[in-house]
């Protein structure tokens, strides 16, 4: 520690500064006063460092894990976290134990090892349990699927764990069985025994699924012999554990593989030594993908494992380079979108291996290099949707398009759909000659329809026409056609193919039978009378009428509507403007009976004998209101009363009895009749006595600290005094020697005041002082500002040194203090006047 | 937490050429320790504050090295000298 210290002081001052920056301070500038405390953070933050690296196998991942699922960030929070791995596998055999072997209880050391023996292909088979158990369990929970077919779990996996709610859940489930080694929840045990109605015949300590994941017993011993030879019976559950988590972060491809198996044992319950093969596959394949490092790794780990002792002793999480291997090979394994997904299983394997790896102090800088792959991959999963999203949303603004010109196009094409059209080439000649009437019986039918609405002909009683008009037009204005010659009933037969036509095909125009009913079947066109069109045709004079009339008829709801609004507004307008005046005229009144009530209470106070201190209300109306107004006023007399009750804090409501009379009576009753208020009143004959005395009349505040914002400090020694005079009233030779007395008296004996004097050119009645000192100068401000001199309010403000000397050159050379012209105090005499009552200080 | 009398009359106006002594925290002992130091008026200290980037941690330390002030008194310094500078810089 020493030799930093010399090594600090020995640095230079930008060294120093960029040395804390180095170390995440942002420093300011080094200098002379700053540099000691800038090298003491220095040597604090070294220090830190220092015994950084210790805790960041903590405090680094914690920090860098926020970029990871919640569940995550809580185990490492978590007190257990920091459990041996022993703990965790405890945790988790036992959950699985828990499950499987009727929730058996049991979490202890002690137990473990007891049962270890008899177990330890449960304990083999329960720890993958409880991982399987997680996927299998997930997609049920919250798809409530009770088939189990792989695809579903493979969707359900990829839909669900993105947003790790389950995830979450699964992992509030271990903290809780942790030291309670309490039941699952209900819903994990429901949707467990849902799946798995019955448990497989060869081994009633767990249940099919749990074979699903693909680690049988027999299996995971083979496996694990497999993988590490050396390893031995306690210890291979552990480093298979630690495979099964691996296995985890290949989530997918194990729980894939093993899915087939896992639905075949279900049933049979005797496909315990099918599936093994299959699950080494997956394994296999997995390890295959990975580096070699990994089994290299794999087993290291392991080893260390099989030199840890079993005991649940805290120790620190220890991440190592095992993890960002396992890592790799996760990610590398799948290349599809389910990044969340293999990154929180990433992270659940991770973790258990950090916890189980205490041997293995991986490097920092490691770590480091670890989180940071992690975190950009989670963010390249956000720029990749991102990337999408835009595509996304121009292919739906075009398919919005495209439906919507679709749908036009189709909606046009009905509109346009000819009145009369045939829509087939199979008509003969005849056909067409047909069609041609047709159209010609429709347009007459418009023409009709449109006449009967206009109402331009007087003898139509309908817009309809009755066959027999119908095929007198027809015959008239097809004479000439060839078929008709010689066939009187030719016509006939022409309509009835068109109403036939008609109906088929949906004409626009209807029949009618002689009783008015509309005739929808082809067979009862025979009894048609009447034919008529929804299709009327106007003509053109009509059309412009109708058309105007209507216009007009909009025009004048519109006017007529503008014009109530209109004079709504002018109402309001109106209405406001009274109220204002009311308003107005109310305040006036009230200032009148204010007035007068003022006037009657300074009248009471100077001779009290006669005189009441109040008022009847009555008395006050009569006066200010002359009495044939006073119907007139009646309302704006009770809204004054009613303000000055309401809102009027001098004027006190009262009843008395006047001659024998109860009366509503006011009463002025002014808090304090202070004698300030009174001086504004101007006592004239005082005012314009010029041998008067000018006294000093007290404060205008009672706390002038409170009222005026006071410097607390006094800038300069000179002060500035305004309104100590009138020049225009000022005859009297030497007045300004009395006011400059009257300035030196108000500020006391020792007043320090070197130089007076009031300026006899101002307006504003200025009266200049300086004093010893700043100090003199600040307690002579505050004796002087807001006090009240011959009905005058003083104000005081400070002034420069220069100035002050500018002004009075002699007063630089003044440095004594001087007196006042005699020692008669005159001006802080009390003199006898009503109004000025109680001298303040 | 309620404010001294002499923080609040310290914070509510500019600083003018206020003494050292005019600082919440600082009293007339202190005062004279800084002033030995050099920090003849509070805008002084002011400027120091303003050097050591306003940092708690980093006035505290320096008002506690150079007047051998205490924690409470640092503490007060610092809190009076960061309210004036959130109202008047």
């Amino acid at each position: 520690m020493a030799d930093s210290i010399a090594d600090i002081t020995s640095l230079s001052d930008a060294k120093l500064r960029s040395e804390l920056v180095r170390l995440g301070f942002q420093a300011g500038p080094v200098t002379k006063t700053t540099r000691s405390i800038l090298q003491k953070k220095l040597l604090k933050l070294r220090s830190e460092q220092k015994k950084a690296p210790k805790r960041a196998s903590i405090a680094v991942p914690s920090r860098k894990v926020l970029g990871f699922s919640s569940d995550e960030s809580e185990n490492d929070v978590r007190p257990t976290g920091t459990k041996t791995r022993q703990a965790i596998l405890r945790r988790r055999s036992a959950r699985g134990r828990l499950n499987t072997q009727s929730r058996r209880k049991g979490t202890k050391a002690a137990e473990e090892s007891e049962n270890e023996s008899n177990d330890e292909e449960n304990v083999d088979i329960d720890l993958p349990t409880s991982h399987s158990f997680s996927f299998l369990n997930r997609p049920n929970v919250r798809s409530k699927s009770t088939t189990f077919q792989p695809n579903d779990i493979h969707t359900a996996n990829a839909q669900a764990r993105p947003n790790n709610r389950s995830g979450t859940r699964l992992s509030s489930d271990y903290a809780e069985n942790d030291h309670t080694s309490r039941s699952f929840s209900e819903t994990n045990n429901k949707t467990f025994d849902h799946q798995l109605p019955k448990p497989s015949k060869g081994n009633s300590s767990f249940f099919s699924t749990q074979r699903i994941f693909g680690s049988q017993p027999a299996n995971d011993n083979e496996f694990s012999d497999s993988d590490i030879g050396q390893d031995n019976e306690p210890a291979s559950w552990k480093g298979k554990k630690g495979q099964t988590s691996l296995g985890l972060t290949r989530n997918d491809a194990s729980v894939y593989n093993a899915k087939p198996n896992a639905s075949n044992t279900r049933h049979s319950g005797t496909g315990l030594d099918a599936s093994p093969g299959n699950v080494n596959k997956t394994f296999s394949v997995a390890n295959d993908n990975g580096d070699k490092e990994n089994d290299d790794l794999s087993i290291r780990r392991r080893r260390s494992l099989n030199s840890t002792p079993k005991t649940s002793t805290p120790r620190k999480l220890t991440p190592h380079s095992y993890d960002k291997t396992d890592v790799d090979v996760s990610l590398s394994s799948k290349p599809d979108r389910r990044k969340r997904n293999d990154i929180s299983n990433v992270q659940g394997a991770r973790y258990d291996n950090s916890t189980r790896n205490q041997s293995h102090h991986s490097s920092h800088s490691l770590l480091e290099q670890e989180f940071p792959t992690e975190e950009n991959l989670s963010a390249s999963l956000g720029s990749k949707y991102s990337h999408v999203i835009s595509t996304v949303l121009l292919a739906c603004a075009f398919i919005f398009f495209a439906v919507l010109g679709v749908l036009y196009i189709s909606v046009g094409s009905e509109d346009n759909r000819p009145l009369i059209c045939d829509g087939s080439a199979k008509y003969e000649q005849d056909e067409e000659f047909m069609l041609k009437a047709a159209q010609f019986v429709s347009d007459r039918l418009s023409e009709r329809g449109g006449l009967f609405v206009c109402g331009t002909l007087d003898q139509l009683k309908d817009g309809n026409m009755t066959r027999k008009e119908v095929i007198q037009l027809l015959e008239d204005e097809f004479v000439s056609y060839e078929n008709s010659q010689g066939n009187p009933l030719w016509a006939e037969g022409i309509l009835q193919q068109i109403l036939e036509r008609a109906i088929e095909k949906e004409w626009k125009f209807q029949m009618y039978n002689a009783s008015g009913d509309k005739i929808t079947d082809v067979n009862d066109i025979e009894s048609t009378q009447y034919l008529s069109t929804e299709h009327t045709s106007l003509p053109w004079l009509c059309r412009v009428r109708r058309s105007a009339s209507l216009v007009l008829l909009r025009l004048t709801v519109i006017i007529i509507f503008v014009i109530f609004a209109w004079l709504f507004v002018l109402y309001l307008r109106y209405y406001w403007r009274t109220q204002e005046l009311e308003r107005d005229e109310v305040l006036a009144m009230v200032e009148k009976i204010l007035d007068m009530l003022s006037k009657h209470h300074r009248a009471c106070q100077n001779d009290t004998k006669n005189n009441h201190a109040y008022q009847a209300i009555p008395h006050i109306r009569d006066s200010i209101i002359a009495p044939a107004e006073r119907q007139k006023k009646e309302r704006i007399w009770k809204k004054a009363v009613q303000f000055i009750n309401t809102h009027e804090s001098r004027v006190r409501v009262e009843t008395q009895r006047i001659e024998g009379e109860e009366f509503q009576v006011w009463r002025w009753v002014q808090a304090s009749p202070s004698p300030h208020l009174t001086s504004f009143a101007p006592v004239m004959e005082l005012e314009y006595n010029p041998n008067r005395v000018k006294v000093w009349q007290g404060t205008a505040f009672d706390n002038p600290e409170a009222a005026v914002k006071m410097r607390s400090y006094s800038p300069t020694e000179c002060l500035k005094i305004r309104n100590m005079f009138d020049i225009s009233l000022e005859s009297s030779e030497h007045w300004e020697i009395v006011i400059e007395d009257a300035v030196m008296e108000r500020c006391g004996a020792d007043n320090g005041i070197v130089h007076v004097a009031a300026d006899k050119n101002s307006t504003e009645g200025c009266v200049y002082v300086k004093f010893v000192s700043p100090e003199m100068a600040g307690q002579g401000f505050r004796k002087l500002h807001g006090s009240w001199f011959d009905g005058k309010l003083i104000t005081v403000k400070f002034l420069r040194l220069e100035r002050y000397h500018t002004r009075f050159p002699e007063a630089v050379h003044a440095l004594n203090p001087i007196k006042p012209s005699n020692n008669l105090q005159k001006s802080l005499s009390v003199i006898n006047r009503p109004s000025v009552g109680g001298e303040a200080t | 937490m309620s404010t001294s009398k002499k923080h609040r009359e310290f914070v509510g106006e500019p600083m003018g050429d206020k003494p050292v002594t005019d600082l919440a925290g600082i009293g007339p002992v202190l005062g004279d320790r800084l002033q030995k130091a050099g920090f003849n008026f509070a805008y002084t200290v002011l400027g120091q504050f303003l050097i050591l980037e306003k940092n708690n941690e980093l006035f505290v330390s320096w008002i506690k090295d150079t007047a051998s002030a205490n924690q409470k008194q640092a503490n007060d310094c610092y809190s009076c000298l960061k309210e004036w500078c959130d109202s008047f810089l």
